[in-house]
């Protein structure tokens, strides 16, 4: 049996003594697509933040790649929740290319140049954001969509074997959200997803699903998410905007949801 | 202006200008774009604490005063890291308790004690050369750094989390601009005193980087509007017999604030 790309066993995690995390047992396989769904405050971007090395467990283990977290960065793309402000800044002389060659950056790289391969690769990564046309503006001059598609080719730059996106639909319009399932849809299929939202019609990137709540990781037995799933999620507010509501707003061809094989 | 130049005070005064510019537009930049204007200020009044203590401890001024502003903008620099949300708090504490501890120190002192207002405004027309190669010397470290870390600069300026999860030194390199905005903070104001080295660092920097297209071309911008600034703040301080590093950032100051003026008309129209 191949080893999981994310092995989580019995992970436990405490902010100031409260546990945010708690026995969160999770297997990603090389290629799963994985949406972690659940409300705000559930534990879903800690969990992501373990992951990717930036917090240590209180208990348990994380592998990535079969190794502990951090150990391999060069094999990941993240696309994270925020950026402190970043976003909105309007004074930072930054441009698109430069954003997308942030995902080439390594452990002891020096200089300020980049070679011809590495500017290759960019706007190869842009290109296929369909952003090749805007890589010589200032970040900071977009629109919040065409924000969220550069970050997206920063980490798909470095042609990463596991992508981590958090949030990815936050503070961008429904147009942008399904620009952003067609380029999730169109990730090769060596390629593993970990995407963490609470958007629901995330799941029209084709992509399986968790729930994270209350600091536990919570597998669906059905094929896609119950009623009763949603409700777990987000309690009475599924009753108002049911499952099938955000199904048929979806493109058919886009809302392959695989089964869940789940212990 | 231009026989002024014959005199050798003012052709001092001149190169500590440029020196000075070009130090401000490299360091200014990077503390602009990676928003520790205020950490900068901060290291550049505890400075006086190292002054009072050098003069406390009848030791050289400089030494002193260099490793005792670079500890505390490093103090800073952790607490920056570690505990966000009372970052301007502590800051201003330690900005305050630097300036306190070095007037204490020096009223502790017995015999000469300097002015302290002296360091205020500094004075570019009384450089002498052994600061302007110490200037020169601090220049090339920061062109060499600004050129080695670039790519995580920029990195960091703009995304520091992503940053550190591709491996780039986030904690390391946090600390280097620290330590080099101090030291620039404590070599500059001997020359052009504590206001100015704050207006240099932050007024040409903050406006290059709202219209350059890269961090990069920010720093030469800044570089090149600060030395317009200082030519210009010389000119007008040995035309009108005013106080040269006051005239430079009456001149810094009136560039900000008309360059404000299309996007406040603009923001009117709009209303």
């Amino acid at each position: 049996m191949r080893q999981p790309v994310v092995d989580i066993r019995d992970l436990t995690f405490s902010y100031n003594g409260q546990a945010a995390l708690s026995g969160v047992r999770l297997a990603v396989s090389q290629g799963e697509r994985l949406a972690v769904l659940g409300p705000n405050g559930g534990g879903k971007t800690t969990l992501l933040k373990l992951i990717l090395g930036i917090l240590t467990p209180s208990a348990g283990s994380i592998r990535v790649f079969g190794e502990e977290p951090g150990k391999h960065s060069a094999r990941i793309g993240y696309v994270p929740q925020r950026l402190d402000g970043v976003a909105e800044r309007k004074d930072l002389p930054i441009r698109v290319r430069e954003v997308a060659l942030m995902g080439l950056l390594a452990p002891g790289r020096r200089g300020f140049r980049y070679t011809s391969e590495e500017l290759d690769k960019a706007a190869a990564a842009l290109a296929r954001v369909e952003m090749a046309g805007l890589a010589e503006r200032r970040f900071c001059e977009l629109s919040g969509g065409q924000k969220q598609r550069t970050l997206i080719a920063r980490a798909l730059v470095s042609d990463p074997g596991l992508l981590i996106l958090d949030e990815p639909t936050a503070n961008i319009d429904p147009q942008g959200k399904f620009c952003l399932y067609e380029v999730l849809s169109r990730i090769g299929e060596g390629v593993t997803s970990l995407v963490v939202s609470h958007d629901l019609s995330i799941l029209a990137a084709g992509v399986t699903a968790v729930a994270c709540v209350n600091g536990r990781v919570v597998y669906s037995p059905e094929p896609r998410l119950s009623q009763d799933m949603l409700d777990l999620l987000y309690g009475v507010h599924s009753h108002a905007c049911p499952m099938d509501a955000y199904l048929r707003r979806i493109p058919p061809d886009l809302a392959r949801l695989s089964p869940l094989e789940r212990p | 202006m231009i026989e002024a130049l014959s005199l050798p005070f003012m052709q001092n005064a001149v190169l500590a200008a440029l020196l000075a510019a070009v130090c401000c537009g490299v360091i200014g930049t990077l503390v602009v774009a990676n928003r520790m204007v205020f950490l900068a200020g901060g290291a550049a009044h505890a400075a006086y604490g190292g002054v009072g203590l050098a003069y406390f401890l009848a030791l050289p001024v400089l030494p002193v005063t260099v490793v005792f502003t670079v500890a505390a903008a490093l103090a800073m620099a952790a607490v920056t890291l570690r505990r966000v949300e009372d970052t301007d708090t502590v800051i201003g504490v330690l900005w305050a308790a630097g300036m306190a501890f070095g007037i204490i120190l020096l009223d502790l002192t017995p015999g000469y004690k300097p002015d302290l207002m002296s360091y205020l405004f500094g004075s570019i027309i009384t450089v002498p050369d052994s600061d302007l190669f110490a200037l020169a010397g601090l220049d090339v470290v920061l062109l060499a750094a600004a050129l080695r870390h670039y790519n995580g600069f920029v990195s960091m300026a703009f995304d520091r989390e992503f940053a550190a999860v591709r491996g780039v030194p986030v904690m390391f390199l946090h600390c280097l601009l620290t330590a080099l905005a101090a030291v620039s903070v404590v070599l500059l104001i001997r020359v052009a005193g504590l206001i100015l080295v704050i207006a240099l660092l932050s007024v040409a920097p903050s406006l290059a980087v709202r219209r350059a297209a890269s961090l990069g071309r920010a720093m030469v911008w800044a570089g090149l509007l600060n030395i317009v600034f200082c030519l210009s703040g010389l000119g007008l301080a040995y035309a009108f017999n005013l106080t040269s590093g006051a005239a430079i950032i009456a001149v810094a100051a009136a560039t900000f604030f008309i360059s404000l003026a299309p996007g406040l008309a603009r923001r009117r129209q709009g209303a």
